[in-house]
């Protein structure tokens, strides 16, 4: 006993700078780092994220600042994107709105990641009568009309943009809380868990640390298609005067404006077009690449 | 010009040394293209099989003896896979040669195949009957009227009753080993001259298996059939075979009469994998020192019921009773034994004795204190005395957590060490089950399974448990790493003073291991007694029966030792 003890004390010196960086998260930093796509995705959506919180301060116009007199204008060294119909900074527009844009994106889809992950795994996990109730809770949210809903939330809390966060997260979860559950209801019959149980690890810790690790793959899809659909159904609500007043602005508007004056204006649904891709692209790069760098399988050289 | 002089050469050869060889296979070569550049998977590889002979290659997984055969049927993957050299003369035909075209009429129709599992190779949307024929469709044009004859006449030639019956049903209304039997009647439509049984009988219990080799011998007598027998088991080999084929790393390092390799090997390696066939007594002297002591486990009238729901909210309820009324002990120290075949309700008893299944009445006993009326927190602090193993170490860690997260998770959540001792008794852990300490980083799916065996027998060691539960430990390992494995949970079960529950399928593993056997049979033990009583004066006739299909050559090697 103290002989292989003494062996393996000698062994703890490399054995001490193998389990360096060692957790999942940690490896997974390591392993996304080395993916070129997925980093270029990460800058750009950090480096728009620093834009749109700095944009009070940095924007070369007000969003509001009305020029009738020169209309719209094509891009030029005083208007770098151009001006709208009434003369307005598309720029500056196209910043603010981002601001929109990007806290509902990302907002409605932490809300919504929250709510499904949670609610599938418990359900997935507890099963039987609970998973049957919660499940059946999830189909009569989904058979509601969103619209409806919305607006019968609007009507019940009056008009606020963190309601309108608030609002699309809660429609987008059901999706969520299904692929979740449907994860979890295969995981859970694996041996490993049922080697977690043996080990005298709580539901709760199971769900944590065996569970939800292991189904990131789906999930981490699953946000990267909600960001960009969260963020037009923004622009929809906007368009039926349930989001976004003007003179306030958001991609989503800024788009279905650009499409009805888009032959006589084409750069007012260019610009932000390329604003609202360039975000999405990140985001699909990001995503794989983390998907990627979660999976030890995977991501091995 | 001097190649072709070879070439030359070795067909004389061929012609000289046996002109007649259903099949010659000369220096088979496949290469595998991989990321860490090109596999040799098989590597100058020659045999030959003649018409009734049974041929069986042998050698662990990775050892190229499947690649060896798949190569000749064109069913290997391309790309990655490839055949770089060599030629297979079936019946004057070169299989190596042939276009993906020529070969379809041959495959399947005069050299037919067999694999290892049959809850996979059937199409559960199919009957039995539309399977068959579709075979008989493909290579034959005839009516279907006399296709239904055929189908049932071979349905009934492997032994299944009533085959008209039988062809309408679908394949989850067969057992594995009827399924298997419906797989060989398939491969035998078409009246092939030369069959592959690939691992036929591995997924099997051992008399399904028993009765499955009855029935290809049969065959071969009666077709004049000959086979070609792919397994990993030695034992299994020695009861079928005429010529035995081992093969290690891609290549045959030994071949001959089965009788001559069993009893004059000359190859190291093939006396490696004849040493590890687990034999009776041997090593039992020094640990069965268990003297009456105190039990460390009380089994009393323990079942187990399950009960499925019916489809929806309210549909009825259905019960299954798993485990009827057992009841057993443990002493202190003690390894028993617990076997019988899939589906008796074994590994339901383990579950529902570490608690994974609610027990539906009577008592577990651990030390003194009742498991089955435990709470929640009571359950947790007793959990650290009990720990199981499971079967398939594939499935049994969790993919993303590294080693060393895996073997943190119980020491923190049991608080055994001392924060500060963690790395200390992580390496200690992974010293003692023989795993090198620079693999603590790396994720279950980079060890091979042994490795993982090991990882999971190191994560039920961290807690410091009194008793193990091995749910067919090894059963998921070739042959070799199962001694090694074995050979390591009975050193550290005598180390650690630990009692043990092992489950197996394997009669001659528990042989090897237990000091005490119980028999199941449907959820109840039949026969419970020390190992050697009940190996050697079985009372109940299913143990009769369960020990008569073990592989002969395990009795033959007993009985010399004896």
């Amino acid at each position: 006993m103290s002989e292989q003890l003494s062996s393996a004390s000698t062994k703890l010196k490399d054995f001490a700078e193998a389990i360096e960086g060692r957790s999942l998260w940690q490896d997974a930093l390591q392993r996304l780092r080395k993916n070129p796509a997925a980093m270029t995705g990460l800058v750009i959506l950090l480096s728009m994220v620093v834009i749109a919180l700095l944009t009070p301060w940095i924007a070369p116009y007000s969003y509001e600042t009305q020029n009738l007199d020169i209309g719209a204008t094509p891009p030029s060294l005083q208007h770098w994107l151009g001006t709208d119909t009434f003369g307005r900074d598309l720029l500056t527009r196209i910043m603010y709105g981002g601001r929109v844009s990007l806290a509902v994106g990302f907002i409605a889809t932490s809300v919504a990641l929250l709510i499904g992950v949670l609610w599938g795994a418990v359900a997935g996990y507890a099963g039987g009568k609970v998973d049957a109730l919660m499940m059946r809770i999830v189909d009569i949210l989904y058979a509601l009309p969103f619209m409806i809903f919305i607006i019968l939330l609007m009507v019940v809390f009056g008009r606020s943009i963190l309601l309108l966060f608030l609002a699309i997260g809660c429609v987008e979860w059901l999706t969520m809380a299904r692929i979740v559950r449907g994860q979890v209801l295969s995981l859970r019959q694996q041996e490993f868990v049922e080697a977690a149980v043996a080990m005298g690890l709580s539901p709760w810790q199971i769900i944590t640390r065996h569970i939800i690790p292991n189904s990131l793959g789906p999930i981490i899809v699953y946000v990267t298609l909600t960001i960009p659909s969260v963020m037009l159904l923004e622009a929809f609500l906007s368009f039926l005067g349930l989001g976004i007043q003007p003179p306030q602005s958001s991609w989503g508007l800024l788009i279905s404006y650009g499409v009805e004056t888009m032959e006589e204006y084409p750069w007012l649904l260019i610009y932000p077009g390329i604003a609202l891709s360039l975000t999405l692209f990140s985001l699909n790069f990001l995503g794989d690449g983390l998907r990627d760098a979660l999976d030890p399988k995977s991501a091995k050289e | 010009m001097a190649e072709s002089k070879i070439a030359e050469l070795t067909t004389e050869q061929n012609n000289t040394d046996s002109p007649i060889h259903l099949l010659s296979v000369d220096n088979l070569c496949t290469d595998f293209a991989s990321r860490d550049g090109v596999v040799h998977a098989v590597k100058n590889v020659s045999y030959y099989i003649d018409r009734s002979e049974i041929l069986a290659i042998v050698g662990e997984s990775g050892s190229g003896k499947s690649v060896s055969c798949y190569s000749l049927l064109n069913l290997i993957p391309q790309p990655p896979g490839k055949v770089v050299a060599g030629s297979a003369l079936f019946d004057g035909i070169d299989l190596l040669q042939c276009t993906e075209k020529q070969i379809r009429p041959i495959r399947g129709d005069r050299i037919a195949m067999i694999f290892q599992d049959p809850m996979t190779s059937l199409n559960p949307y199919m009957s039995i009957g539309a399977q068959l024929m579709e075979v008989l469709h493909l290579h034959q044009s005839i009516s279907k009227k006399l296709a239904r004859e055929k189908a049932a006449a071979s349905l009934s030639e492997v032994g299944i009753d009533d085959p008209m019956q039988r062809l309408q049903q679908y394949p989850h209304e067969f057992s594995g080993g009827m399924r298997q039997r419906v797989m060989i009647a398939m491969a035998l439509l078409t009246d092939p001259e030369l069959l592959i049984a690939d691992e036929p009988t591995t997924a099997l219990d051992v008399t399904i298996q028993a009765q499955i080799f009855k029935l290809l011998k049969d065959l071969q007598k009666k077709r004049q059939l000959a086979i070609i027998f792919i397994s990993h088991d030695l034992a299994v080999v020695a009861e079928l075979a005429d010529r035995v084929l081992v093969m290690k790393d891609g290549e045959i390092v030994e071949q001959g009469n089965t009788a001559e390799i069993f009893s004059n090997s000359q190859h190291p390696y093939t006396k490696k994998l004849l040493a590890a066939i687990p034999n009776s007594a041997k090593d039992k002297a020094f640990r069965f020192n268990a003297d009456v002591k105190d039990s460390i486990l009380e089994v009393n009238d323990l079942s187990t019921v399950y009960s499925s729901r019916g489809a929806g909210l309210f549909g009825a309820e259905k019960q299954f009773k798993a485990v009827d009324n057992i009841s057993l002990y443990l002493k202190k120290g003690e390894i028993l034994g617990l076997v019988g075949e899939s589906g008796c309700g074994k590994s339901s008893l383990s579950k529902t004795i570490v608690q994974l299944v609610k027990a539906s009445s009577g008592s577990v006993i651990l030390n003194g204190i009742e498991l089955t009326t435990l709470d929640n927190k009571g359950l947790k602090n007793l959990r650290k005395d009990i720990q199981i193993i499971f079967q398939d170490p594939y499935a049994s860690l969790n993919p993303r957590m590294s080693v060393y997260d895996t073997l943190l998770e119980p020491l923190k959540l049991h608080k055994i060490v001392a924060p500060d001792q963690y790395d200390q008794r992580i390496a200690q852990l992974m010293h003692e089950v023989g795993l090198p300490a620079a693999a603590i980083r790396k994720y279950p799916h980079e060890f091979s399974g042994g490795q993982r065996q090991r990882i999971a027998i190191a994560r039920a060691l961290a807690v410091e448990p009194k008793l193990i539960l091995a749910d067919e430990p090894v059963s998921a390992l070739d042959v070799t790493i199962q001694a090694q494995v074995l050979s390591l949970l009975l050193e550290l079960v005598s180390k650690h003073d630990l009692s043990m529950l092992f489950v197996s399928h394997d009669l001659s593993v528990v042989r090897y291991l237990c000091d005490r056997t119980a028999v199941m049979q449907a959820g109840c033990i039949v026969e419970i007694n020390d190992t050697e009583t009940l190996f050697n004066q079985p009372q109940q006739p299913y143990t009769q029966q369960l020990l008569s299909a073990i592989p002969k050559l395990l009795t033959v090697k007993t009985a010399e030792a004896d």
